[in-house]
Formats: structure tokens, sequence, C-alpha cells
């Protein structure tokens, strides 16, 4: 499984966490930029991955977690 | 000669960001209140600490066993109303003039609200800009991701995953440990970006 090019699966899952709207999710969203993204989003954010993945994501992977395109790659590579 | 750290005297820190104040616990802050967070496994798990339960007596001792001159403990309170909502434990290495941070919101109320994206900035200027501080790190454990967030969210950089750095408390397991680091130059970089 290759990235989707629309990002659709990453907005979807990060519009759950964060409690909005698909839409609103912008392709450069991240940490940084969107205000509703805090510490107990990004905890709902890594769980809902691992349950999607079926499995614990590594350190490396946590680590690497910080923007919507981060969870897209997440998601293909888990899906690989 | 000595660094610029290791040649200061003992000063209490005293912040103030928009809604919160930070300052040095004195022992007079061991509150019933202190004391729930140790006795909270919910505050004391992402730490890896074991829940203790200590008198005030003990823990107005533990407070006074940080000297403001390489040990910090630095209380979170609101400005508004003076609530205590959590701490910082630093320590410093005047030789290295580095500086390991961690932090405790103890009041659930606050998880979630960006205390720590509020205060830590604060303390990051103090500690490079008046304490002679050039590196401070952290320790998270790889599986706190409330605290692995409010690194990345800060520009800190990943240094390393310590494999099995420590043994759970809990399970006897061995656990991931991940080193984050803020470099003096980058943190001024950073800051004149905002």
């Amino acid at each position: 499984m290759t990235p989707a090019e629309d990002l659709s699966n990453a907005r979807e899952i990060l519009a759950g966490v964060l409690d909005l709207s698909a839409d609103t999710i912008g392709d450069d969203s991240s940490i940084g930029n969107v205000e509703e993204w805090d510490s107990l989003a990004h905890v709902r954010l890594l769980f809902e991955i691992e349950r999607r993945l079926k499995r614990e994501l590594s350190p490396v992977e946590i680590a690497s977690i910080a923007s919507l395109a981060d969870i897209d790659r997440i998601l293909a590579l888990g899906a690989a | 000669m000595m660094s610029a750290a290791s040649s200061q005297r003992a000063q209490p820190v005293r912040l103030t960001t928009p809604r919160f104040l930070l300052r040095n616990l004195l022992p007079e802050d061991a509150s019933d209140r202190y004391l729930s967070w140790a006795s909270d496994s919910d505050v004391m798990a992402p730490l890896n600490a074991p829940v203790v339960h200590m008198t005030r007596q003990q823990l107005a001792g533990y407070i006074s066993s940080f000297d403001a001159v390489t040990r910090f403990l630095i209380g979170i309170f609101l400005r508004d109303g003076n609530r205590h909502i959590g701490f910082y434990m630093i320590e410093t290495d005047p030789i290295h003039c580095l500086a390991s941070f961690s932090v405790v919101i103890g009041d659930k109320e606050f998880w979630g609200k960006k205390v720590v994206m509020e205060t830590r900035p604060a303390l990051l200027d103090h500690f490079f800009e008046h304490r002679g501080i050039e590196k401070i790190f952290g320790l998270p454990l790889a599986r706190n991701i409330p605290a692995i967030f409010n690194y990345k969210a800060e520009g800190w950089q990943l240094e390393g995953i310590l494999k099995g750095h420590r043994r759970s408390i809990t399970g006897g397991n061995r656990l991931d440990q991940m080193q984050f680091a803020m470099l003096k130059d980058e943190w001024r970089a950073r800051r004149k970006q905002t």
C-alpha cells in the first residue's frame, strides 16, 4: 500500500480524534498549526492508528508523527 | 576557571506566563493536594514512578532537598487564584552547562490544556539566558505520548531511543526511553521565528 494521494484515511482519523469536520483538515495540518491538536488528542490519535493497524506503534513511529502526512505514511507502512 | 553556571549562587526562579506563575516550591507548599498526586497511579504511571503515600512533613522535607543551585523544584500555579497544578524538576550540570527537565501536571483538569506548551518556553528562556545553560534535555518513556507530543510541538530534537533503558515498576519488563534535547542556539533561532 502506498500513501493515499488525497490523504483521505489520515484525514478521517485526524478529524475524528480532533472532533472536527474532515474538510477543515488541510493537507499541511500539523501539531504546530491545528489548535485542537493537543497532547490528549495526540494520545487518542496514536491509539486510533494502533487500533487500525492492529499492533503497537514502535518508538520510532511514535516519535515520527507530527503531521497529517506523517499519519498517512505510517498507515501506508503499517498496511504494507 | 568556573563556568557561568557554576559561579551562580542560589536564586529562586520566579516567572510568569499569561495563565501561570512558576516559582520554586517551598516546604509550606506541601499540601494535601500535592500529596494526592504522588498517590495517584494515573499521574505516576506515565513516569514509571511508584505510587507513594507520604505525610505533609515528608513532602516538605523532599521539597527542602532542592537547593535552587543545581536542583530545582518549580511549582506551576494559576495566576488567577494561585492554585497549584503541577511542577517541574530541573537538575543542572554546571561543568557541562547542561540541564535535565521533567514535568508533572498533577491536576487532571489541566491535562490537554497546553500547560507545558505555555510554561516550558519561559523556563527554557530563563535557563539559557540567565543560568548559563547551553543544552537542555528530557527523557520521556517511549509510551509517554503526551510528553512526546509536547517535545515535538516545541521543536526539541529526538537524539535517540534508549532500548530497554528502564525496568517497569508494575510488570518488571524493560521499557524504552527517548532522549529529546534543545540547544541554546536552536532555541534562540526558534524564538526568532515565533
